[in-house]
């Protein structure tokens, strides 16, 4: 029996052992860049800097999903969280493979501007950009018994009685609050922020009466507005969305197109990624997002924009956001 | 009733061969997951739920279910056996767990810790089949100010939890709450206390801080007092391990208390297992018959965390099937994954996908049972791992502690952060400083900080706020009469002595 069991623990502490480090493996080496064409020798790593169950994580693994169903790449792809630091822990641990080709790391507006206002030592200029996958829009909603039946009326109410109105959101320097912002600033209101810790405690408070209006991702409301519990009183992609929201206006046709957030979800490579490395995911990733699991599965269960953006396109892209979120933070002093 | 008719019919759904195979499975891995430490539900449902793509919905949210609760099973384990809490919501099941283990009852520790998620388990099914929407609705009714209040009135009997000397479990408690103030402030959104880290913008991450205070601390004092485990050489039986009349008796009214206790706790917005075997342990060691044993190793404190963390798990899934809202970490993963499969959690969900629901719902009937049964039979394998020398064991609990800090964000810093809590813990231990109260403050502040903060900002400063309803107005009154009544009581048995002393003088 003792022996028995001292084999049954070592195998268990060999296995595990095993597992940790494989992640931590023959990380360094860089493929030979003699080859012109790329193909995986090992094991891909897509590293999401945040916990599992979040946006980036659910990205990473559809795509690792539609990746393999598809048979895009004949190596396993594996979903590794690194959360911690805004994204800080990932994007280092990302920077530490330099040169490496089998790595992707999940890159989202949040992520990258909170470089910049947590000063940390990885910032986008450090990395490899890869691919733009989809564009996210926000809504603001009320609950569905709510005074405020159009978003006039909720500016008109918010002028009137200002600091009265309560605008739940998911924290200070976060998209909703950049677009809270813009939307106090270019429509004179005086709407009161409430920060919650996710989505889910947002839309909570939104239906328990706590705060008067979210601001949040369709993919976060959808359930209540199709349930008739909350409804979309304003959307700040640049088109109307589709079905069921197709009612709702764009801050466009409110009058002040500048009231835009851009939210988007791409990939980044470590740094000095080989160029035929990048080329390969690029195509790869487009040959994903054109196909029909991804639009499916990803783009159309949690109502976002299809996007693609490679790397060269993408690189400005994301510099572009960059700057207009700094902008915004500098606005609301949360960078200095 | 219109209930009975579909959890028959969700029956139908659970029974299918493949529906009850993805039960045991997914409480099999439960137990294995939640038993090691650092792998938790949350990581465990993550890893799990792609795979389970590929089969039906309702298969898969049945295998995810399984492994939500058998973990709640599984992470007792190395909490009773080595002090070292496998899943972050067993922490309180060591407070009394680990002593038992060390007068030798491990076995009865493990089969009352068993016993009492079952029933815990159960209460909480029972109360999701009838009420669940009912009281999902209730639990929207708890805003910030509310929260607020259930929080202020558990921390108000954090007291008990001192132990002989409260001087020192009142500074251990403030530690706790000063390390609980690292992180990002999340209503300005500044760095607090981070020392320009990013390893600590998200705050001290909770698994490697309980890891290194509970299982560390437990390896240094091992090593330094050279405890030496002749008492636990001696064999111990199944039998003796079965728990007999007077003590199941003993268990089941903590039990049903915690379980119901747990059930309302999982359907509070933003408490998960954790708080909710935290709650019920204080709720025991208030009220309980047998307090004055508890945190010595007493079988009515392992009895409330288990059946109180088992309760929160389910509980949580009320707020989740019935509005859409996940109510804790472990849920949120889950919401994910429902999304994938194509159902749209919400308020429509029991009327669009009722197979899907009740199916949900009848199979934890199945896995429940399975998890109590297969967490039954491992009892004779764990209670010979005690044995083990400490030779031996010692170097395996050390690599478990690091490999359970590193896997749980796969960063290395939080295995420093590990060791140091263990460093630390160890000296407090020494100095005979109680960590329970540390832990439990660095819990529930951060939420208390949060509600209060939350309510301030909904009413510009007003305090008024937490007076606003029913609910804050007798939470209030609750604290006022808890933190009055015991000088009440000092007062009255005072006079009362004078009055006897007079009457003996007078005599």
């Amino acid at each position: 029996m003792k022996k028995f069991l001292s084999i049954l623990l070592v195998t268990i502490l060999s296995v595990s052992l095993l597992a940790a480090c494989s992640s931590k493996g023959a990380s360094n080496q860089s493929a030979d860049s003699s080859k012109k064409e790329f193909s995986p020798k090992r094991d891909i790593e897509i590293v999401v800097p945040y916990s599992a169950g979040g946006g980036s994580d659910v990205i990473a693994r559809v795509l690792a999903k539609v990746i393999k169903d598809k048979n895009l790449v004949d190596q396993n792809v594996l979903v590794v969280n690194k959360p911690g630091g805004s994204g800080a822990i990932g994007n280092t641990y990302t920077y530490s493979k330099q040169g490496d080709p089998h790595t992707l790391m999940t890159w989202a507006p949040g992520q990258q501007a909170g470089t910049i206002i947590n000063d940390a030592e990885v910032r986008l200029e450090d990395l490899t950009p890869i691919a733009t996958m989809a564009l996210d829009s926000f809504l603001v909603a009320v609950a569905a018994d709510s005074k405020y039946d159009s978003f006039e009326a909720l500016v008109k109410a918010a002028k009137e009685n200002p600091n009265q109105v309560t605008v739940g959101g998911s924290g200070i320097g976060n998209e909703d609050h950049l677009l809270f912002h813009l939307i106090n600033k270019h429509y004179g209101t005086k709407l009161k922020y409430v920060t919650f810790k996710s989505g889910g405690e947002t839309t909570a408070a939104l239906l328990g009466g706590h705060v008067d209006v979210v601001i949040t991702n369709p993919n976060e409301i959808m359930a209540q507005i199709k349930a008739g519990k909350v409804k979309a009183l304003a959307t700040s992609s640049e088109e109307r969305l589709g079905k069921p929201l197709d009612q709702v206006p764009t801050f466009t046709e409110l009058g002040q197109p500048e009231v835009q957030v851009v939210m988007f979800r791409g990939f980044v490579g470590p740094p000095e990624m080989p160029e035929e490395a990048v080329k390969y995911w690029e195509g790869v990733l487009k040959k994903v997002s054109e196909s029909k699991a991804w639009q499916e599965d990803y783009i159309n269960k949690f109502n976002l924009d299809s996007v693609y953006k490679g790397s060269e396109e993408s690189e400005k892209f994301f510099k572009d956001v960059l700057d207009q979120y700094l902008e915004l933070h500098r606005e609301i002093g949360t960078l200095k | 009733m219109e209930v009975f008719q579909f959890l028959f019919e969700g029956f139908t759904v659970a029974l299918s061969f493949e529906n009850v195979l993805a039960a045991i499975a997914g409480a099999l891995l439960g137990i294995v997951v939640g038993g090691l430490p650092g792998l938790g539900s949350v990581t465990g449902v993550a890893l799990l739920l792609p795979l389970t793509f590929q089969m039906d919905p309702t298969t898969g949210i049945i295998m995810l279910a399984g492994l939500y609760y058998g973990s709640m099973y599984g992470g007792s384990f190395s909490s009773i056996l080595v002090n070292m809490p496998g899943e972050s919501s067993a922490i309180t099941t060591a407070l009394d767990g680990y002593p038992l283990t060390k007068k030798g009852l491990a076995g009865k520790a493990l089969f009352t810790s068993n016993m009492s998620s079952f029933i815990g388990g159960t209460i909480g099914i029972i109360i999701l089949t009838f009420m669940g929407s009912f009281l999902a609705k209730i639990g929207l009714a708890f805003g910030p100010p509310e929260i607020a209040a259930v929080i202020l009135l558990a921390l108000c009997s954090i007291g008990w939890l001192f132990g002989e000397n409260p001087r020192k479990g009142l500074i251990t408690t403030f530690i706790g709450i000063l390390i609980a103030t690292i992180g990002v402030d999340i209503t300005t959104g500044q760095p607090r206390f981070t020392f320009g880290s990013m390893n600590f913008l998200g705050g001290v991450s909770f698994i490697p801080l309980v890891i290194g205070m509970f299982g560390f601390s437990q390896i240094i004092e091992m090593m330094t007092q050279k405890l030496n485990k002749e008492k636990f050489n001696k064999k111990i039986t199944l039998k003796e391990s079965m728990l007999n009349k007077s003590e199941m008796k003993r268990i089941i009214a903590p039990s049903i208390r915690t379980g119901l206790l747990g059930s309302f706790v999982g359907i509070l917005p933003g408490a998960g297992a954790t708080t909710g075997s935290m709650f019920s342990y204080i709720l025991e060691k208030r009220v309980g018959k047998n307090k004055g044993q508890m945190g010595k190793g007493a079988i009515e404190g392992v009895a409330a965390a288990e059946s109180g963390n088992n309760s929160t798990a389910v509980g949580a899934f009320a707020p989740l099937l019935s509005l859409g809202i996940p109510g804790s970490g472990t849920t949120a993963v889950l919401l994910g994954g429902l999304i994938m499969w194509g159902l749209q959690p919400g308020p429509l969900m029991f009327q669009n996908n009722p197979d899907f629901v009740w199916g949900l719902i009848s199979s934890m009937y199945i896995g429940n049972l399975i998890s109590l049964l297969a967490s039954l039979a491992i009892i004779p394998l764990l209670i010979h791992f005690i044995r083990i020398p400490n030779a031996i064991l010692i170097p395996i609990i050390t690599v478990l502690c690091v490999l359970g800090a590193y896997s749980a964000r796969n960063n290395m810093f939080d295995v420093w952060l590990m060791l140091a809590a263990g460093v630390i813990a160890f000296l407090l231990i020494s100095y005979h400083y109680p960590i329970a109260p540390l832990v439990l403050a660095f819990v529930l502040t951060p939420m208390l900080e949060t509600a209060i903060r939350q309510s301030f900002s909904m009413s510009n400063g007003d305090p008024s706020i937490f007076v606003r309803g029913p609910i804050t107005i007798t939470l209030l009154s609750m604290i006022v009469l808890f933190v009055i009544s015991p000088m009440i009581i000092n007062v009255v048995k005072k006079k009362k002595r004078q009055e006897q002393d007079s009457d003996f003088l007078a005599s």
